[in-house]
C-alpha cells in the first residue's frame, strides 16, 4: 500500500469515526443497561416508564432531583448498570434505590468498604445500589450504579440528586440538564415531568429555555423568580434541557451570605474524639459579579488551535471537536492570524508559520483535519510545547492558544503536576501566551485544563458529549477578546475567617463572577469583606459588610458547598503532589458527612437493615430484619410503647423478634423504629412501617340476573374495601375472572363467559375479596343456567 | 379656725386626688383579679376530669396467680419499707431486702402490670398498665379511673408538692390535688406518650416516648425534638449539668445551654451517639448511662463529654434495664430483677423467687400425664412446674423460644414453635422437625395426633402438613383448603377439621370434603382460630366473629346473639366435658354444656387477654398476657350462681 493509499484509508477511518458512533458501554445519561443480557440499553428489555426532574436554582446554586422508573420486560431477574452523566461541576448529594415499596437511601461509605458490602449483598441476593465516581481526579462526571436484581416483569425505581454551582459569564447564567443519551442510543420516557424554579436576589431577565422537545409552560416570571413545568407522554429524549438567564446588575457587585447553626456530629465523626466535638464555627460565601462594561479590543487576533486527534476522541467527542474548530475559525477576521496543530502521540502543525485567516486558509485547515488520522494516545505536554513554539512565531501582540481535547494524558509525561509546571515554565519564560481550553466529554480532565489556564490568564470550559457546543465555544471567543480579572484576592478586616477557598476555578472575566467560601470563628456584626482584582489597567475593589450571625440557618447549603470546596482543594493538592493519609481521611469524613462521592467514597444504597414491609396479623406478630454482617445488635421501638431486642437466627441469617400487638391496636399502618449497632459500636437508626390487618374486606356483589343461558356473558359488579388487593369470581369448572375497577361505573366489574356447551342446571358463583393480609371475604350466589 | 392658704389647699387637693386614684386603682385591680380568677377557674373547670373511685376488696381466696415479679418498673420508699412495682404486682420489702408481702389483683390491685410509683400526701400512688391509678394507705387499696379518658398506661408519677402529677401514655398529663383531677394541656393540646416526669427547681421535665422533651417553667414552656437537635424523639433521661441541660435519648446524649432554652438559637448539640440508651443519672463526678441490654457506662465529668471517655462499668444480661435514683442510691431495674449499684458493682436487692414464671405472656398451656404443668411462653421458651407448683425446669434455645402450642399425647409431647416442631419424650429428650423433614414452613401454629394413625398433623403457614419425620406431605389451597394459613386442628371420629384464615375445612380420607365460610354458612368471620370437640360437637372460635357450634348434621349454631362477636385467641379453647372455656381479648368465657349458659370471668384474671387454657380434675389454668390464674374447678360452680363478678362491686363516680 502506497503512502497515499494509507492516508486515504486513515481518512476514511477518521470520517467513520466522526460520524458513526462506535458501540460501547461508556457513560450514558439516565440509562439503565441490562448487563445480564448485554452491554447496551435496550428498551425492549428495560424501558423508562417514568422520569421526573425537579430543578431548583437558588442564587446560582442548582439542586436537581431525578426520579426514574424502569420496567423490566423480561421474565427473569436482571442485573443492571445505571449510568448518569452529570454536568461537569455537578456533585451527587443523594441517591436511593427502591425495593418494591421500600426506599433504600444511599449511604456514603469508604469506597473499598462499599464495594465489599456490595459483593456480600449481591451474593446474598439482597438489593443494593453502588454509586461510584470513577475518576474525579480527572474531572469525570460519569456516575454508574450497579442495580441488582431488577425483578422479572417488575420495575426498578431510582432516585438521584445532585447540586451544581452555576457560573456566570457575560452576566448570563446557564444550566444544562442531561436528558439525551449518547449518540447511537435512543431513550424514550413513557411519562416525563419536569419542574423548574429559579430564585435570584439579583434581578433576572431574558430567561430562555433552549429546548425544542420539552416545551415548558411558564408558570411564573418575575425579576426574582421564574417557574416552568412540562408534562408529556412518550417523549423521545433527543436533546438536553438547557436554560439561560441574564443577571441585571448596573455595575460590579459583591454579595455575601452566611450560615451558622449547631453542627450535627455523624457516627463517623465519633470514631475520632477530636472530631466528635461539634464545631460551632460558621460559614460564609462571597460572590463578586463583574460588570465593568469592558469594550472589546480591536487589535488583530492571533490564535493557535490545538486539536486532539488521539483515539480517545472517537465518536461524539470528535464530532464536537470538529464543530468547535469550525466555529473558532469562522469567528476570525481576515486580518487575524491563526495556526492549527493536531496532536495525539505526536504533534503535527498545519503550517510552520502563522497564516492569515482568509477563506482559503480556513478551508485548507479544515481539509487538513479531514485528511488527518485518528491515532494513538494523547501526549498533552508535547502538544502544548509545540503550540508554544509555533505561537511564538505570531507577530507581537496577544498570543492565544486554544486546546480542544479530553486532556487525559496517556503518552509522555503523565503526572499532571509536572505537565502544568512544564507548560507554565515554558510559557512564562518565552511566549507568554494565553491558553484557552475546551474540555470534551464526560471523562475530560477538566482539573488539568483548569490548572493549565489559571496561570496564564486563560479560561477553561467543558461540554458533555451530548451537550450543545455553541455556547461554550462562544464563551471562549468572547474571552479571547477581553482581558480577564487578574490577581483576584479575598481579604477581610480581621482574622475571624479561615479556610477560605475559591469555588470559581476559572479565571474571572468581565461579565462573570468569582466566589469564595470559607468559615468564621465567632459571630460578629458588620464584618467587612473585600474581593480585589485587576481588569486591564484598573483595579477593581469590591467590598461589602456582612453580619456574621450567632444563628442563621437560612442558607443551609453553605456547609456542603464549603466542604466540597475543601475536598476539591485537597484533591487538587494530592493530584499535584501525591496522596496523603491525613488528606484522604479528611476527604472521607467530609464526604460522609455532607454526602458526596469522591474517588475515595461511594454511595451504597444497601440497607443497614431490610425490614420487609409485611402485613402482620395478631396471630403472626413477627418482625424479621436482614442486615449486613457488620451489625451486631438490632433493637426495635414499637409505636405502642414496647421496645424489644431482636435475636439473630444463624440458620436464616436474619434478626427476629416476636412482638405482642396490644388488643386495642386498631388495624392500620404503623411505624417501627430500628436501632442498629455495628461491630465498631456505631449506631444507626431506621424507620420502617408494618400493617396490622385483622379484618376481612367488606364485600357486596350485584348481579343483573341470576338466570342466564349458556353462551351468555355474566357481568359481575362488586364493591369491596379499599385494602382489597384481589377480587375475583369463580364458578366450579369455569376459569375464574378478575374483577377490576371501572371509573365509569364506579364499581369493580368482571365478565364471566358462560360456555355454550355448559350443561343447563344450577351453579354456584363465588365472589372473593382478599386483602394484603390474606383475609378473605366471599359471597356465594346461586345461578340458574338455561339451555341456549 | 385659721383659713387655709392656697398652698395648703393645693396640697390637700393633691392628696385627695391621689387617694381617689389609689382607691380606684385598688378597685380596678380587685375587679381584674376577680375576672382573671373567674377566667382561670372556668378554664380549669374545662380541664377537670370526671373520675371513678373504687375501694378494692380481696377476691376469691382459692384462686392463685403464677407470674413473674422479675420485670421491675419502679421502686420507692413508703412507711419505712421499699415497695417495688413489677409486671407481677406490688412487693413490699424490708430495708434489708426481705420480702414482706406481695400484692396482686387478688389482694387489692386493679391489675398486676404496674408501671410507676410515687408517694404523695402520705400515701403510695401506683400507676397501672390499663386500669388507672391505685392509691395505697398502707392497709388498703383504692383505684381511680377516668371513664371519659382513654389513658392507656399510667406511665409516670411525680410528687410535685401541692399536687400529684400523673403522666399517661394516651390521656395526657393529669394533675391531682387530692380532690379532683384536671388535665394540663399546652396551648390547648394534650401531651402525648409521656414516659417520665421530673423537676428541678422551677422546671418540670416531661419525657415522651416519641415526641421529645417538654420543659415547663412558670412563665413559659419549650418543646424539643429531633428538629431542635435531639438524636431521637424518645427521651429516656434528663439532668442538669452546671448551666446546661443534658438530655438522653435512645440514640444518644445531647446538650443545650439552659439560659438559652426557648431562644431560637438554643439547639441541642450531640455529645454521644449510643443506640438503645435507656436512662441517664448524674452521680457525684460522673454521668451514669444505661443501655436497654443492661450495660452500664460511666462518663467522668472531668473529661470532655464524648464517646472516647465512655467507660463500661458493669453489665447484667437483661432487657428494659434502667436506673432509678432513690434515697441517694442508684438502683438498676430490668426484666431480670432489681439491683443496687454500689462502688461499680451490682448487688441483687433480694432473694429471687425460683418459682417465678420466665415471662408473663403465656401462649400455651398443657398438663402431662405426671400432672406437670407445661407453660409455653410467647417468646421465652417453656417452664415446667410440678403438680405442687414448683418450677422444675426452664427450656429455651434458638428453636424453642416462641411457643405456639403444646400437645400432650401418648406418643409424646409436641411443641409447635415459630422455628419448627419440637417433640419431647418422658426424659425431656427433644427432637426437632424442620424443613429438612419435608416441612415447607418452620412456623407451626399447632400439632395434632390422630388416635388411629401414627401421622402427625401440623398447622403451618404453608398448609396442613401430614406425616412423620422426613416424610411429610402437604395439603394446601390447591387441594381445597380455604387458605394455606392454618391455625388449629381437631377431629371427630375420622373426620379432621382444620381452622384456616379464610374458613373451616372438613377433611376425610385426606381430602377436603367441605368448607365453611361466610359465603356458605352462618359464619360471619372467616378467620377460624380455635377448635374444640366435645362429644360429637365441634366448637369453633373465630377472631372477631364469635363462637359457633358445628352440629353432627353439618349445621352451624352461632352464639353471637348470646355473647357477641368475640375475638377468640389462637388455640385458646378447652373443655372438661362439663364446661367449655374460651379465651378471648375480653376475658374467659365459660359455657356450661348442660345448661347452655354463658358466663364471663374477668376480674379474677391477671389480665383480661386470655391466650391459653388447660386443666385437670381439680384446677383450671388460664394463661394470659400477664401470667397464669389457677382456679379451682368449683369456682365455676359458685361463679355460675353469682353470675359474673365483673360488675359485682360498683364504685362511685365523681366530677
Amino acid at each position: 500500500m502506497s503512502k497515499k493509499q494509507l492516508y486515504l484509508a486513515f481518512a476514511i477511518m477518521f470520517i467513520v469515526a466522526c460520524y458513526w458512533p462506535i458501540s460501547r458501554s461508556a457513560a450514558q445519561s439516565g440509562v439503565l443497561i441490562p448487563t445480564t443480557l448485554g452491554t447496551n440499553p435496550d428498551k425492549n428489555i428495560l424501558s423508562l416508564s417514568v422520569m421526573n426532574v425537579d430543578i431548583l436554582i437558588d442564587n446560582q446554586h442548582a439542586r436537581v432531583k431525578v426520579l426514574q422508573i424502569f420496567d423490566n420486560h423480561h421474565a427473569s431477574n436482571l442485573e443492571g448498570k445505571y449510568n448518569f452523566a452529570l454536568p461537569t461541576k455537578g456533585s451527587i448529594s443523594d441517591f436511593a434505590i427502591w425495593e418494591n415499596s421500600v426506599r433504600i437511601p444511599g449511604v456514603i461509605m469508604e469506597r473499598r468498604r462499599a464495594e465489599s458490602v456490595y459483593g456480600e449483598l449481591t451474593s446474598a441476593k439482597v438489593d443494593p445500589g453502588l454509586l461510584t465516581q470513577d475518576d474525579e481526579h480527572g474531572g469525570s462526571s460519569a456516575f454508574s450504579v450497579k442495580v441488582f436484581p431488577i425483578p422479572g416483569y417488575g420495575s426498578k425505581r431510582l432516585e438521584l440528586e445532585y447540586t451544581e454551582i452555576l457560573p456566570i459569564e457575560e452576566l448570563t447564567s446557564r444550566f444544562s440538564f442531561p436528558l439525551k443519551p449518547e449518540a447511537g442510543y435512543n431513550q424514550e420516557a413513557a411519562e416525563l415531568n419536569i419542574h423548574l424554579l429559579v430564585l435570584s436576589k439579583i434581578p433576572i431577565t431574558d430567561t430562555k429555555i433552549n429546548s425544542k422537545n420539552y416545551n415548558l409552560k411558564v408558570l411564573k416570571s418575575t425579576v426574582n423568580e421564574f417557574e416552568a413545568s412540562f408534562q408529556g407522554s412518550n417523549i423521545k429524549l433527543t436533546e438536553d434541557l438547557d436554560l439561560s438567564y441574564k443577571l441585571n446588575v448596573n455595575g460590579s457587585e459583591l454579595d455575601a451570605i452566611a450560615y451558622r447553626a449547631p453542627e450535627h456530629i455523624s457516627a463517623y465523626d465519633l470514631r475520632d474524639p477530636a472530631l466528635a466535638k461539634p464545631n460551632p464555627d460558621g460559614y460564609f460565601q462571597a460572590t463578586a459579579v463583574f460588570n465593568e462594561q469592558q469594550s472589546k479590543t480591536n487589535v488583530a487576533r492571533n490564535e493557535l488551535i490545538l486539536l486532539d486527534t488521539s483515539l480517545s476522541m472517537y465518536g461524539d467527542k470528535l464530532v464536537k471537536a470538529v464543530s468547535a474548530l469550525e466555529q473558532f475559525l469562522a469567528s476570525l477576521e481576515t486580518t487575524d492570524r491563526f495556526n492549527l496543530i493536531l496532536f495525539n502521540e505526536t504533534a503535527t502543525p498545519l503550517n510552520t508559520e502563522p497564516l492569515p485567516a482568509t477563506k482559503e486558509n480556513i478551508a485548507k485547515a479544515l481539509a487538513f483535519v479531514k485528511d488527518s488520522m485518528l491515532y494513538g494516545g494523547t501526549n498533552v505536554p508535547q502538544g502544548l510545547l509545540k503550540a508554544l513554539e509555533l505561537a511564538d512565531r505570531f507577530p507581537i501582540g496577544a498570543r492565544n492558544i486554544i486546546i480542544v481535547s479530553d486532556a487525559n494524558p496517556t503518552v509522555g509525561e503523565l503526572k499532571k503536576a509536572n505537565i502544568v509546571e512544564a507548560f507554565k515554565r515554558a510559557n512564562l519564560s518565552g511566549t507568554q501566551a494565553r491558553l484557552f481550553a475546551l474540555g470534551l466529554g464526560n471523562d475530560a480532565a477538566n482539573n488539568l485544563l483548569e490548572q493549565l489556564v489559571k496561570d496564564c490568564n486563560g479560561f477553561a470550559t467543558s461540554v458533555r458529549e451530548t451537550e450543545d457546543i455553541t455556547l461554550p465555544v462562544q464563551s471562549i471567543i468572547e474571552k479571547i477578546n477581553k482581558s480577564n480579572v487578574s490577581k483576584l484576592s479575598f481579604s477581610t478586616n480581621n482574622s475571624n475567617f479561615y479556610q477560605v477557598y475559591s469555588i470559581s476555578e476559572k479565571n474571572a472575566f468581565d461579565g462573570g463572577s468569582y466566589t469564595y467560601v470559607g468559615r468564621y470563628k465567632r459571630p460578629q456584626p458588620q464584618a467587612t469583606l473585600s474581593i480585589k482584582g485587576i481588569l486591564g489597567n484598573h483595579e477593581i475593589d469590591l467590598s461589602t459588610n456582612l453580619d456574621l450571625p450567632e444563628f442563621d440557618d437560612t442558607h443551609s447549603q453553605l456547609p456542603r458547598v464549603w466542604a466540597r470546596a475543601r475536598v476539591d482543594a485537597l484533591l487538587r493538592e494530592m493530584d499535584l503532589n501525591g496522596e496523603r493519609e491525613d488528606y484522604i481521611a479528611e476527604i472521607i469524613r467530609l464526604a460522609q458527612k455532607y454526602k458526596f462521592v469522591t474517588p475515595y467514597t461511594a454511595f451504597i444504597a444497601a440497607p443497614r437493615a431490610l425490614l420487609r414491609p409485611r402485613l402482620i396479623q395478631p396471630g403472626d406478630p413477627v418482625l424479621r430484619v436482614k442486615t449486613d454482617d457488620s451489625v451486631k445488635e438490632v433493637f426495635a421501638v414499637f409505636p405502642f410503647g414496647e421496645t424489644l431486642p431482636l435475636k439473630y437466627l444463624e440458620d436464616e441469617k436474619v434478626w427476629e423478634a416476636r412482638f405482642f400487638a396490644p388488643a386495642t391496636l386498631a388495624d392500620g399502618t404503623y411505624k417501627c423504629r430500628l436501632l442498629l449497632t455495628d461491630k465498631q459500636g456505631q449506631g444507626f437508626q431506621e424507620e420502617k412501617s408494618f400493617v396490622i390487618d385483622s379484618h376481612a374486606p367488606k364485600l357486596t356483589v350485584n348481579l343483573a340476573s341470576k338466570v342466564l343461558h349458556s353462551g351468555d356473558e355474566l357481568t359481575i359488579k362488586a364493591n369491596a374495601d379499599k385494602d382489597t388487593i384481589r377480587l375475583f369470581a369463580k364458578v366450579f369448572g369455569l376459569k375464574p375472572v378478575t374483577l377490576s375497577w371501572s371509573a365509569k361505573e364506579q364499581t369493580n366489574i368482571g365478565k364471566l363467559p358462560i360456555p355454550k356447551d355448559l350443561p343447563a342446571g344450577n351453579y354456584t358463583l363465588t365472589v372473593v375479596a382478599e386483602d394484603g393480609a390474606y383475609n378473605q371475604a366471599s359471597q356465594e350466589i346461586n345461578l340458574t343456567i338455561l339451555p341456549n | 379656725m385659721k383659713a387655709l392658704n392656697n398652698k395648703q389647699k393645693i396640697i390637700i387637693l393633691i392628696v385627695l386626688l391621689f387617694t381617689l386614684i389609689l382607691v380606684e386603682f385598688i378597685h380596678i385591680h380587685n375587679r381584674t383579679s376577680a375576672a382573671l380568677l373567674t377566667a382561670k377557674t372556668n378554664l380549669s373547670e374545662q380541664n377537670i376530669i370526671k373520675y371513678h373511685k373504687q375501694d378494692s376488696s380481696p377476691l376469691n381466696q382459692n384462686i392463685s396467680f403464677l407470674n413473674s415479679t422479675q420485670e421491675i418498673s419502679s421502686i420507692t420508699l413508703f412507711q419505712g419499707n421499699y415497695f417495688v412495682a413489677s409486671k407481677g404486682g406490688l412487693t413490699k420489702y424490708s430495708p434489708t431486702g426481705q420480702q414482706l408481702k406481695h400484692y396482686t389483683s387478688l389482694t387489692g390491685l386493679s391489675e398486676n402490670d404496674l408501671t410507676s410509683l410515687t408517694t404523695w400526701a402520705g400515701k403510695l400512688f401506683i400507676g397501672t398498665r390499663t386500669q388507672g391509678l391505685l392509691v395505697f394507705d398502707g392497709e388498703k387499696f383504692s383505684s381511680y379511673s377516668w371513664p371519659n379518658l382513654k389513658t392507656e398506661a399510667i406511665s409516670a408519677l411525680l410528687n410535685d408538692n401541692s399536687r400529684l402529677l400523673i403522666g399517661t401514655f394516651a390521656g395526657g398529663l393529669l394533675e391531682f390535688d387530692g380532690e379532683k383531677f384536671s388535665e394540663i394541656k399546652i396551648d390547648g393540646n394534650r401531651l402525648k406518650a409521656i414516659t417520665s416526669l421530673s423537676h428541678n427547681q422551677q422546671r418540670l421535665f416531661i419525657q415522651t416516648f416519641d415526641n421529645g422533651l417538654w420543659v415547663i417553667e412558670p412563665t413559659k414552656h419549650n418543646h424539643f425534638t429531633i428538629n431542635q437537635g435531639l438524636p431521637s424523639n424518645r427521651v429516656v433521661g434528663v439532668t442538669q449539668l452546671d448551666n446546661n441541660l443534658l438530655v438522653a435519648t435512645d440514640f444518644g446524649l445531647s446538650i443545650a445551654n439552659l439560659d438559652q432554652l426557648g431562644n431560637s438559637q438554643s439547639l441541642f448539640q450531640t455529645l454521644i451517639t449510643v443506640p438503645t440508651v435507656s436512662s441517664l443519672v448524674k452521680s457525684q463526678n460522673s454521668l451514669i448511662i444505661t443501655q436497654d441490654n443492661g450495660q452500664i457506662w460511666q462518663l467522668p465529668l472531668t473529661t470532655d463529654l464524648n464517646n472516647k471517655y465512655l467507660k463500661p462499668l458493669v453489665k447484667t444480661d437483661s432487657n428494659n434495664a434502667h436506673l432509678i435514683e432513690l434515697e441517694n442510691k442508684l438502683w438498676l431495674a430490668s426484666n431480670k430483677g432489681l439491683w443496687q449499684l454500689a462502688t461499680n458493682k451490682l448487688e441483687a436487692f433480694s432473694q429471687t423467687n425460683k418459682d417465678n414464671l420466665s415471662s408473663n405472656i403465656i401462649s400455651a398451656l398443657a398438663i402431662d400425664n405426671l400432672g406437670q404443668l407445661w407453660v409455653g411462653h410467647f417468646r421465652n421458651g417453656i417452664d415446667i412446674y410440678s403438680p405442687l407448683g414448683h418450677k422444675i425446669t426452664h427450656l429455651e434455645n434458638d428453636y424453642l423460644r416462641e411457643i405456639n402450642h403444646i400437645d400432650i399425647t401418648p406418643k409424646g409431647i409436641f411443641v409447635a414453635t415459630s422455628q419448627g416442631l419440637v417433640s419431647f419424650d418422658s426424659k425431656l429428650h427433644s427432637q426437632r422437625l424442620t424443613k429438612s423433614d419435608g416441612l415447607l414452613s418452620h412456623n407451626i401454629s399447632s400439632s395434632y395426633t390422630l388416635p388411629s394413625s401414627d401421622n402427625l398433623l401440623l398447622a403451618t403457614t404453608k398448609g396442613l402438613a401430614i406425616g412423620k419425620a422426613g416424610k411429610f406431605s402437604l395439603l394446601t389451597a390447591i387441594q381445597g383448603l380455604p387458605s394455606n394459613n392454618t391455625y388449629s386442628i381437631s377431629s371427630i371420629e375420622n373426620t379432621i377439621y382444620v381452622a384456616t384464615l379464610t374458613g373451616l375445612a372438613q377433611i376425610s380420607n385426606g381430602k377436603v370434603i367441605r368448607t365453611y365460610k361466610d359465603a356458605n354458612s352462618s359464619l360471619n368471620s372467616n378467620w377460624i382460630t380455635a377448635l374444640q370437640p366435645v362429644n360429637n360437637y365441634l366448637f369453633i372460635g373465630t377472631y372477631g366473629g364469635g363462637v359457633y357450634q358445628l352440629m353432627p348434621n353439618g349445621q352451624l349454631r352461632s352464639f353471637v346473639p348470646e355473647i357477641g362477636r368475640l375475638a377468640v385467641n389462637l388455640n385458646a379453647i378447652f373443655s372438661d366435658n362439663k364446661y367449655l372455656y374460651i379465651g378471648t381479648l375480653t376475658g374467659l368465657w365459660v359455657y356450661e354444656l348442660a345448661t347452655q349458659h354463658w358466663n364471663q370471668v374477668k376480674l379474677e384474671l391477671p389480665s383480661s387477654n386470655v391466650l391459653s387454657i388447660t386443666g385437670n380434675n381439680n384446677y383450671l389454668y388460664i394463661g394470659t398476657t400477664n401470667g397464669i390464674a389457677k382456679m379451682p374447678k368449683d369456682f365455676f360452680n359458685q361463679h355460675n350462681q353469682t353470675e359474673s363478678t365483673l360488675e359485682s362491686t360498683q364504685g362511685q363516680i365523681y366530677e
